[in-house]
């Protein structure tokens, strides 16, 4: 069940409304039926898949309950290692299996061997990477003591289930979500109908942005060895904005859902395209899964103590093992690689903490500096981008290698041909625009021209949104 | 809660307003702007005679010349083929072109594969659903379209479902009067050069019958129209020739050009390039005279 498919429409407010009948019937039921509804919403997908969920739920549930009797360290590490190794065992079978088999396969086969292995071509079941993260946070936080573990079943099944997060996120955390789902809620009509925008400007991300410029994006990186340099620039910044568009216009239809039902999620993206350095730009850009590669990952490998090196080692391996998240692919893994070179000067340099405020935060513009900042910040991320979309590393460096020959011949052939839209492009500065004026905010729709903002989106998205095609989103796959 | 419904139904209210302003806006425009698409071409026709009408799919758009025809025959044509349309979109053509009062000699409707497809093709579902009010178009799609109750009764659905088609970039050309590059009038669109020849895959095994053939046939002989079908040229590398064998045994009076070119006057394996298409047209054309 998609959140831009009509069955969303007609599921949310059945449960929206039910939901809220409950509330009268007490916490706990309410808490079930959420759970059940989530589960539900999963097994829309594949109710094979749910089996793995509910395993990999009580799994946690279990061993975090083990790890908080252990009497001994040894015992505590057992329950702890457990947990972690079948965790990340279902992950490495159903995302990483098919991908070092046949990686392995082709590395034999250069030295002459011939290796033939199993694949399983099984597939990913949807949101294993975001309920095994979740998951993973909870037994981590258990073992190092910062939390004490859930023994209401229901109450640790709907932290790992709640179904606005379940398939994309954001990544949450017991010590966020936990005490919210077991605190009773009370309706408030403000946070309600400031969820209900959220979700509107979200759907007008995905639907208008995001899937319009997919159409383009999509032709462009299947063309682009007989397309010119600037078709392929506009190709790859189409694509900026449909990753952008597709993933935040996600993460504000969840976060706009979970406000109907009381419940604030963590924050996922904060314009992250308004950022003057690299290091910004990934404090704005799916903070949820940055943050947990800090938590978890950085902070735990000696995070910014033991000196420069270390400090470099630590954040290519974050950069690097943040790519391999995203899929099973080398062209991840530069993409992560990528991000960590450009992180680097900052890093060496100490500038990686400069701009922790948004840009222009007292200011209607940027100055000079800030905005040339932006556009460098952005043409990196971009660049970066095609890797991420390329099918495979030498597609992207071709792609690259294109792009930079200034072959000009033709102009933007893809604008002279049948397909120009010739209302992508304002479309895009529109959207800019709106951004910028909601910069301090997490949706357009404050101040006094909200309401003549919001029509003017509900416009938007009657006009110019793409249906013919609901596409998936595409964080679904990782 | 009362305060969150009011709302939200102050929202569903705007949506529904500004979605039955932006239908008839959009309706408005189709209707009034110059045709950019076939179907507009006859729905703007007035009343008069053409001897020889040619339907089917991008099969028959890129492969008859209908000025050609009219120089060999001296008798007046148009082609009305659509690209990716099937017996059903061309056969709504048909009634619109008899409800438009257009007297009609001969239609060559081209069968070939489209022999197997039953139902309406994405055409219908787009080009024609701005004007699915329309008595003819309306009683055609009624039946056929699944979803054709949401695209009648729901205010801008017919809009959304098929925006690929009859969205923004349709809506915005036709009202700035922007013409397309096809002359109606003749209906002929040009491939140029040539691709490299896939092999095209014709099927395997052959329907029992088609219903909507049937119906073609019932119209044109209540109308005393001459009904020609005919099958166009394919690359010789396609698969199941045998298949057009099969139709003839099925429909004896169908032309067979599947084999009559050469590969080099092909774009691809199912559609002739221009200098193709001009002998196709020939052919054709000194086919009717005798």
């Amino acid at each position: 069940m998609l959140f831009n498919s009509l069955a969303f429409l007609v599921f949310l407010p059945v449960v929206f409304g039910v939901y809220w009948l409950l509330a009268r019937k007490g916490l706990k039921i309410q808490n079930v039926f959420l759970l059940s509804a989530s589960y539900f919403f999963y097994a829309c997908w594949d109710w094979r898949f749910l089996f793995l969920l509910l395993f990999s739920t009580g799994l946690d549930y279990f061993t975090g309950l083990k790890m908080a009797e252990s009497h001994n360290l040894r015992t505590k590490k057992f329950w702890f290692w457990l947990s972690v190794g079948i965790n990340l065992g279902f992950l490495g079978v159903f995302k990483y299996y098919d991908f070092f088999a046949t990686s392995f396969a082709e590395f034999l086969s250069n030295f002459g061997f011939e290796a033939h292995f199993w694949t399983l071509k099984v597939i990913l079941p949807v949101g294993i990477s975001f309920y095994t993260f979740h998951g993973l946070s909870y037994v981590i936080d258990i073992y190092k003591d910062r939390i004490e573990p859930e023994r209401n079943p229901v109450d640790y099944a709907l932290f790992v289930s709640y179904f606005p997060l379940l398939v994309a996120g954001p990544i949450e955390r017991a010590t966020h979500l936990l005490p919210q789902i077991k605190k009773p809620r009370i309706f408030k009509s403000e946070k309600a109908i400031d969820g209900l925008h959220q979700i509107i400007w979200g759907l007008f991300k995905k639907i208008v942005i995001a899937d319009s410029c997919a159409t383009y994006a999509d032709y462009i990186f299947d063309h682009s060895d007989s397309s010119n340099s600037l078709t392929l620039a506009l190709g790859a910044v189409y694509f900026a904005f449909q990753i952008y568009g597709d993933f935040s216009g996600y993460s504000d239809i969840a976060l706009g859902t979970s406000k109907l039902f009381g419940i604030d999620l963590l924050r996922n993206f904060n314009y992250p395209y308004f950022s003057r350095d690299i290091a910004e730009f990934w404090r704005r850009w799916h903070i949820s899964l940055s943050s947990w590669f800090r938590d978890y990952l950085y902070v735990p490998l000696g995070g910014s103590r033991g000196g420069m090196w270390m400090k470099i080692r630590n954040t290519f391996i974050i950069f690097l093992v943040s790519g391999f998240w995203h899929g099973a692919n080398w062209t991840f893994v530069f993409w992560g690689f990528l991000n960590a070179l450009y992180f680097l000067p900052l890093l060496v340099s100490n500038r990686n903490r400069n701009h922790l405020e948004i840009v222009a935060k007292d200011r209607n513009f940027p100055t000079v500096s800030e905005f040339l900042r932006m556009m460098l910040t952005f043409v990196l991320a971009v660049i970066a981008w095609i890797f991420f979309r390329s099918e495979s590393v030498s597609q992207a460096f071709s792609y690259l290698k294109r792009l930079a020959s200034f072959d000009f011949n033709g102009g933007m052939q893809y604008l002279g041909i049948d397909r120009y839209s010739p209302e992508l492009l304002p479309l895009l500065l529109f959207f800019i625009w709106f951004e910028w004026h909601s910069r301090l905010g997490e949706h357009p729709f404050f101040g006094k021209s909200r309401y003549l903002k919001l029509v003017v989106i509900v416009i938007g998205l009657l006009l110019w949104g793409v249906y013919s095609k609901a596409s998936d989103f595409i964080y679904f796959q990782f | 809660m009362k305060g969150f419904l009011k709302y939200v139904s102050l929202i569903l209210l705007t949506v529904v307003t500004l979605a039955y302003l932006a239908d008839w806006l959009y309706t408005a425009t189709f209707e009034k702007a110059p045709a950019r698409n076939k179907f507009q071409y006859i729905l703007a026709m007035q009343p008069h005679e053409i001897d020889n009408v040619f339907l089917g799919s991008s099969r028959t758009a890129n492969h008859i010349v209908s000025s050609e025809f009219s120089r060999i025959t001296g008798e007046s044509a148009v082609n009305l083929g659509i690209e990716g349309a099937v017996f059903e979109d061309n056969l709504l053509e048909l009634k619109l072109l008899l409800d438009r009062k257009v007297r009609i000699k001969t239609v060559y409707l081209q069968v070939d594969y489209l022999f197997e497809k039953q139902g309406v093709s994405n055409i219908a579902n787009s080009a024609a659903l701005p004007f699915i009010r329309n008595g003819v178009v309306k009683s055609h799609l009624q039946s056929k379209l699944p979803d054709f109750k949401a695209a009648y009764y729901l205010p801008f659905y017919r809009y959304l479902s098929a925006d690929y088609a009859i969205g923004f970039r349709e809506f915005f050309f036709s009202a700035v009067g922007k013409k397309n590059r096809i002359d109606f009038s003749d209906g002929f669109e040009a491939k140029p050069g040539n691709e490299k020849l896939s092999p095209l895959e014709l099927p395997k095994t052959i329907s029992d019958s088609n219903a909507t053939l049937l119906e073609f046939e019932k119209i044109c002989k209540a109308r005393d129209i001459k009904l020609v079908l005919f099958c166009a040229p394919l690359c010789s590398q396609t698969q199941n020739l045998d298949y057009v064998k099969k139709l003839k045994s099925k429909l004896p009076g169908l032309r067979d050009y599947s084999a009559a070119l050469p590969d080099s006057l092909f774009f691809n394996c199912g559609h002739l390039n221009e200098k193709g298409a001009y002998e196709f047209t020939e052919k054709l054309a000194l086919d009717s005279e005798n």
